[in-house]
């Protein structure tokens, strides 16, 4: 069985697996340094991505401010506990392993939220709130997101911005598991071709 | 080559210990491309998103004082135990508050308690039970805490082998309630069937040296109470035996 289309898949643009490459290893190394104790290096990989887990979370229905900081405590503890093994669990990239991790986090949370009787709509809400050349870049994700079959979008604003993981996911397009994970492959080959179009080709530097 | 089902190579993708797809994904260049192509967009994707400036500092900031191994929260409000609704009270059956001391309160350490719970699954989901612990300290105190079982004794906290060696708990902790560990989120796992029978924590006006820490554990490391109780007691007159709550 094979996955999405395989026949002459089309070859990286002139720089963008360097880019993605060294993006990864770049965090690959923060990694290795903060596992070796170098709490500078935890402090920076992190920082780097806490806007991401912020916009997921508070898309997920968790309150901004002291709600969001509490969640984001509990994550940063959780990946400490986790630390010893965390190189080994990368497979595609620390932003990747850490979408994972926030998705299981706001499983729980929703599950702590329903038992509290506190219910919250699952709620797609765009935060503007970016500064000006990554607005742009939102901008755009958001043309090339509309061009995607209206199920390989509900499956990205789900799983990518909407915390969800494949389950809850399948449940909400009315699907299974298996298939909208076929669908994660074929939409995120499309996105980036259609990113990669409009000028954006690489994972961005640490701020 | 059969690959894997997209589910399954998603699941890997994530951290899923998957040792076939492992196997398959070493000598498959598409699979690798797939994940390859799955984690620069992932890459791309989380590093467009930047939280507001002060929300940032204040992110990070909290992010440091975790590495450095500080409390959980300073600005927060402190979360206590979970708040279980009347009704979910039945599906935690085996969260029982333990507040028995074997003996009278001194001045110092108070108001122990233990609580329990079952574990309700998620990536800890190998841990039958977690607990943490409650108590008061009338003045600064360091403490540290031994599981003792069947002929057993063993150092829980401090835990230098553990990423978090005093499992969030600043030391010495000021006068008042505490709860050890710090979150909910570091308690204590006990393996299924391994509970202990009892816990023992010692409260101190001043760290307990290295060699006073390897000299308890090697005394209550056969779990004796007979043999090691009259002399850690006399020796620390805020040391405390705990009953842990049986299910």
């Amino acid at each position: 069985m094979s996955i999405s289309d395989r026949s002459n898949p089309p070859l990286p643009a002139p720089g963008e697996e360097t880019a993605s490459a060294a993006a990864l290893q770049r965090d690959r190394d923060l990694l290795a340094r903060w596992r070796d104790g170098d709490v500078e290096a935890g402090t920076t990989l992190l920082d780097h991505y806490s806007g991401f887990v912020r916009k997921v979370a508070l898309r997920a229905g968790v309150r901004a401010g002291a709600d969001f900081e509490e969640f984001w405590q509990d994550l940063v503890l959780r990946l400490l506990q986790q630390l010893p093994d965390l190189t080994g669990r990368l497979r595609t990239s620390f932003a990747g392993y850490l979408g994972w991790q926030v998705r299981d986090q706001l499983r729980s949370w929703r599950r702590r939220e329903r038992r509290s009787g506190i219910v919250t709509e699952h709620v797609v809400v765009v935060h503007h709130d970016e500064p000006g050349d990554r607005m742009a870049f939102w901008e755009a994700l958001r043309a090339c997101a509309a061009g995607l079959p209206p199920r390989e979008q509900a499956v990205f604003e789900h799983r990518f911005l909407g915390g969800l993981d494949l389950t809850e996911v399948a449940a909400r397009v009315d699907s299974n598991a298996n298939a909208v994970a076929q669908a994660v492959f074929r939409l995120v080959r499309r996105l980036r071709d259609c990113l990669l179009t409009k000028g954006f080709d690489g994972p961005g530097d640490l701020l | 080559m059969n690959c894997p089902a997209p589910e399954h190579l998603l699941a890997y993708a994530e951290g899923a210990a998957l040792p076939d797809v492992a196997t398959h994904v070493a000598t498959c260049a598409n699979c690798r491309k797939q994940l390859a192509e799955l984690g620069a967009f992932e890459t791309l994707l989380a590093s467009q998103a930047v939280a507001p400036a002060a929300e940032r500092e204040r992110l990070r900031s909290a992010t440091w004082r975790l590495l450095q191994g500080g409390p959980a929260r300073s600005t927060a409000p402190v979360r206590r135990f979970p708040v279980w609704p009347a009704l979910g009270v039945a599906a935690l059956a085996a969260a029982v508050l333990a507040a028995l001391t074997l003996w009278p309160a001194a001045h110092g350490l108070t108001n122990l308690g233990v609580h329990s719970y079952p574990v309700e699954g998620g990536l800890r989901a190998e841990a039958g039970l977690r607990f943490a612990m409650t108590l008061r300290v009338a003045d600064p105190r360091w403490v540290a805490i031994w599981e003792l079982g069947a002929g057993t004794g063993k150092r829980l906290l401090p835990d230098a082998s553990a990423p978090l060696p005093t499992y969030g708990v600043t030391f010495p902790l000021p006068a008042g309630d505490h709860r050890i560990p710090a979150a909910e989120l570091l308690d204590f796992d006990v393996a299924p069937n391994t509970a202990p029978q009892q816990l023992l924590v010692i409260a101190t006006p001043e760290p307990l040296r290295a060699d006073q820490l390897a000299a308890i554990d090697a005394l209550v490391g056969k779990g004796d109470q007979a043999a090691f109780w009259p002399q850690l007691s006399q020796q620390f007159p805020e040391a405390r035996l705990l009953a842990f709550p049986s299910r």
